[in-house]
């Protein structure tokens, strides 16, 4: 999913939460990590992009930063530390459990539980004009529940 | 500036529902488009 839309969602699930305007990077971050060296030299991935577009490093960061595994291992990190703050963490685990069902095998593949198994989900694409128009009609009636 | 910043702060909840909003309806433009090009493509 595009990344404006991981930081929307996560906000209305998770505003309610002291500090919840952290929610928003935290949202970004994983994409952030994973597209910020491609974007730095000027390149990005469109709709139209293919497996061959995308670098092996992009990949690998892409499968690091939607890994549940990771998230479990930075999640009880950041609980042992800081204790309550975990929870703002949150917005990463909506970010990894929307995006499961959402990519394609062939491009992205969502292996959430990197690197003990390359298991995914053959799902269905977010870039197209009907999922889009689906998905902003959801997050607005979230936006409704949330006032 | 100050009070520009803290009433953005205040209101981001509102401020997140109206930008939702306003891409739902540049969505719903795009849609729209999207299906008139692929019905006319054809004619």
């Amino acid at each position: 999913m595009d990344m404006i839309s991981h930081g929307f969602i996560a906000y209305a699930l998770l505003h309610r939460l002291p500090y919840s305007w952290l929610v928003l990077p935290i949202a970004f971050m994983p994409d952030i990590i994973t597209f910020l060296p491609l974007l730095l030299q000027g390149k990005a991935l469109t709709e139209n992009s293919k497996r061959e577009d995308v670098p092996n490093y992009v990949v690998t960061l892409y499968a690091i930063t939607h890994s549940l595994v990771t998230y479990a291992v930075v999640f009880l990190i950041v609980a042992y530390f800081f204790g309550a703050w975990a929870l703002l963490l949150g917005a990463w685990l909506i970010h990894i459990l929307i995006d499961i069902p959402l990519h394609e095998a062939d491009l992205l593949p969502v292996r959430f539980l990197y690197p003990l198994s390359n298991v995914h989900i053959n799902g269905i694409s977010y870039a197209t004009p009907q999922f889009r128009l689906f998905n902003y009609a959801i997050i607005t009636l979230l936006y409704i529940w949330g006032f | 500036m100050n009070k520009i910043l803290r009433w953005i702060i205040d209101y981001r909840f509102l401020l997140m529902f109206i930008t939702t909003i306003i891409l739902l309806v540049y969505e719903l433009i795009y849609y729209s488009r999207a299906v008139v090009t692929t019905c006319g493509g054809g004619v």
